[in-house]
């Protein structure tokens, strides 16, 4: 990436190519790099060669509405941090942009300027934290993943190897590996890291 | 046509203004009434005072504009003024039975507008539409005053007519001419002067061809009457009876009136010079017919014009309600409309702020600041300029349109909903653009119903629109793709049935066709003059 590490990338999506634009350079004030895009479309296919930390979006669009562009960079990268925008709030839709398509905020228009800032500032930190997350655990087997699931939820090296019907000494090497691997030390940092992962 | 005071309350004299007014009214009706009384005199008979009463037009525009309440005023100015002409004999011993006989004519005719007014007031029938009830009050008064007559010398004679040599029906059918003549001749003239007077509305007057339409018919009815009157003088005024009716019918009041007069003017000179008694009765039976029947088809007909205008009046209120209703429906798009545009102004000024506080403000980046401004704020005033116009209470005046303009109009209101539905609202702007006369708000309201509907039948799909002409009609075409379930938008069609009444108070026809997997709505409307060429 040609960006420098502390300058966060932030696409936004909006039909209304004036509005996408101004919030862009409002974002690119704040110091993002930023990137407006007025078609799902085109944002997808951008999203490759230069992977955004977060995205804000339009809801209602022509034919890719916002939700169903969520679901796809989801499916594509899960590192990137969502905030929805609408012209049409709704309970519902609040409900869901948040539930089920993961968004961090849902703004309506006209946008709350500093909401907005906050939220795409708390937006690429969760993005951070989420994509080194994910860094750390992609050298990890699918079993030290189940056992590092376990010990994330608390439970003893014990408890872990009745579970999985092994025995404690294996859990042990597990557990052993999967420290080396994330350089996360203790159960406290265990659990610090399956948060990062899940939020 | 003319406007005669009918719809005023006769209690609306109440300003400093009207009391004066009533004042000099009532302080002048007497001399009026000896002035009329002198007018008519040429036209007496042994046994009736006249052909042709002048001062009962005087006595009924009087009561009609004060109002019925005033009665007993106007029976002791009569009395008076005949008492001290000397009229009626202040010595003689009949003297209660004289004034008697002057005060119920006066009498009869209050009641009978009293009457008139009341059922006036109450009724809803075609008869209490206005100017019906005072050709009713003028026909009745005078038919009222002379049963009372009857009935009273019948029970109590006591002006001793002499039953062999004059027939007591006649006595009173010429009193019943007498009073007909006289208020259907005067009491309108009066009335519309008063009118006049007192700031009423302008008269409107029929037009030109109207006009020639009437004096040809009353012509051609009074050379068949001089025709006539050679052979047999006594029925010689049927055929201006029919014409006079004819006159007003399509003339109104104000046309009816100069056929009165003007038939009046024939007959009185004529009849004042014949020796016959029975002839003279006759023609002035003919012209009191004539006066009567052609003030009440004259009433009749202003009475039905003012009721097909009240109805236009309230359909173009309903098709406010409805407009309003569709814009309340479209509220929420228009929200979104507004706010899309207000995002951007908002970023955009607190930028500007944030540049101006710069010690060098980076002049460019204003300048794009600005530029955006100016645009989002002049997109905002044209949509506000649209939906006001849209959502306004002014019935504009028809007028020609680009037909191409309205339906840029129309999509331009609707865009945000097309983009709620997921529509696409296609125009082929190359479309010829006619022009047609009408009223621009309603035909927006009808094509934006259209629009509408076609978006709610089909979400997510493309609503073509176009113009075509055919024949010298102009059509605007609305088209959308037929899904298998419409969904239902909870509407009664009451939108539909208005953009039809709409189109059919344009002169044109709301069609639909069902296409190949789609259905198109056509507005067909005529193509104004200015268009061609």
């Amino acid at each position: 990436m040609a960006e420098l590490p502390d300058r966060a990338i932030v696409h936004v999506v909006d039909d209304d190519v004036d509005l996408g634009q101004s919030v862009a350079r409002l974002l690119g004030r704040h110091g993002h790099a930023t990137r407006a895009f007025s078609t799902p479309e085109a944002m997808l296919q951008a999203q490759p060669q230069q992977a955004a930390h977060c995205l804000v979006t339009d809801v209602m669009m022509g034919d890719t509405d916002g939700f169903s562009l969520a679901e796809q960079i989801r499916q594509r990268d899960p590192g990137v941090a969502i905030i929805f925008m609408t012209a049409w709030p709704t309970t519902a839709n609040a409900v869901d942009a948040i539930r089920r398509y993961g968004g961090l905020d849902y703004l309506e228009k006209p946008l709350d300027e500093d909401r907005l800032i906050d939220a795409v500032a708390e937006g690429v930190a969760w993005s951070r934290r989420r994509r080194a997350a994910l860094a750390r655990i992609d050298a990890l087997t699918p079993r030290e993943r189940d056992v590092l699931d376990r010990l994330a939820q608390g439970m003893s090296n014990k408890m872990v190897a009745a579970e999985l019907g092994l025995s404690p000494k294996t859990i042990e090497d597990h557990r052993a590996a999967i420290v080396a691997k994330t350089g996360a030390s203790g159960s406290a940092g265990l659990i610090a890291l399956m948060r990062d992962m899940r939020d | 046509m003319s406007r005669l005071p009918a719809a005023r309350p006769a209690f609306a004299l109440s300003s400093p203004r009207g009391n004066w007014r009533l004042i000099a009214l009532l302080a002048a009706y007497p001399f009026l009434f000896k002035l009329a009384h002198f007018m008519a005199s040429p036209w007496g008979g042994s046994h009736f005072f006249s052909l042709w009463y002048p001062a009962a037009g005087v006595r009924l525009a009087l009561l009609w504009h004060v109002g019925a309440r005033w009665t007993p005023l106007v029976v002791a100015e009569e009395c008076l003024i005949q008492l001290l002409s000397g009229v009626i004999d202040s010595a003689s011993p009949e003297l209660f039975n004289h004034i008697w006989g002057v005060a119920r004519a006066p009498l009869a005719y209050g009641v009978m507008i009293g009457a008139v007014r009341w059922v006036e007031r109450r009724s809803r029938s075609e008869l209490a539409l206005p100017p019906m009830p005072f050709g009713l009050a003028a026909i009745l008064s005078p038919t009222l005053a002379a049963f009372l007559a009857g009935l009273w010398e019948w029970l109590w004679p006591s002006v001793t007519p002499d039953l062999s040599t004059q027939p007591f029906a006649t006595t009173i059918a010429a009193f019943l001419v007498g009073d007909l003549l006289g208020v259907l001749l005067v009491a309108p003239a009066l009335l519309w002067l008063l009118g006049r007077v007192g700031d009423r509305e302008a008269v409107a007057l029929p037009s030109g061809a109207r006009c020639a339409e009437g004096a040809i018919i009353l012509g051609l009815g009074w050379v068949l009457a001089a025709a006539l009157a050679k052979v047999e003088p006594d029925i010689s005024m049927t055929p201006v009876l029919l014409c006079a009716t004819w006159v007003g019918l399509r003339c109104g009041r104000s046309g009816a009136w100069v056929a009165i007069i003007l038939s009046a003017a024939i007959i009185l000179p004529w009849s004042a010079s014949l020796l016959s008694t029975p002839t003279r009765f006759a023609l002035h039976m003919g012209l009191a017919a004539v006066a009567m029947s052609a003030y009440l088809a004259a009433s009749f007909a202003e009475a039905q014009v003012r009721a097909r205008q009240d109805i236009a009046r309230r359909d173009r209120i309903l098709f406010q309600a409805e407009r309003l209703k569709t814009l309340r429906a479209m509220s929420v798009a228009i929200i979104h409309e507004i706010s899309q545009p207000l995002s951007t102004l908002a970023i955009e000024t607190r930028h500007m702020a944030v540049l101006s506080r710069d010690e060098a403000p980076d002049l460019a980046e204003m300048r794009q600041s600005a530029d955006l401004i100016e645009r989002k704020a002049t997109l905002l005033a044209d949509m506000v300029r649209r939906l006001r116009r849209f959502g306004g209470r002014a019935v504009d005046e028809p007028s020609a349109i680009p037909l191409d303009r309205l339906v840029q109009d129309c999509l331009g209101i609707a865009a945000a909903e097309a983009r709620r539905h997921n529509c696409r609202l296609r125009f082929d702007d190359t479309a010829p653009s006619p022009l047609v006369q009408g009223h621009e708000i309603e035909l927006t309201q009808v094509l934006l119903n259209l629009i509408r509907n076609a978006m709610t039948a089909a979400p997510g799909a493309d609503i073509v629109i176009g113009i075509h002409m055919s024949g010298n009609d102009a059509v605007v075409h609305i088209a959308n793709p037929l899904r298998d379930a419409v969904p239902d938008h909870g509407g009664m069609g009451v939108g539909l049935l208005v953009a039809r009444a709409i189109v059919e108070a344009h002169g044109g026809r709301l069609e639909r066709v069902i296409l190949d997997g789609g259905v198109q709505h056509s507005v067909r409307l005529p193509v104004a003059e200015a268009a061609h060429g």
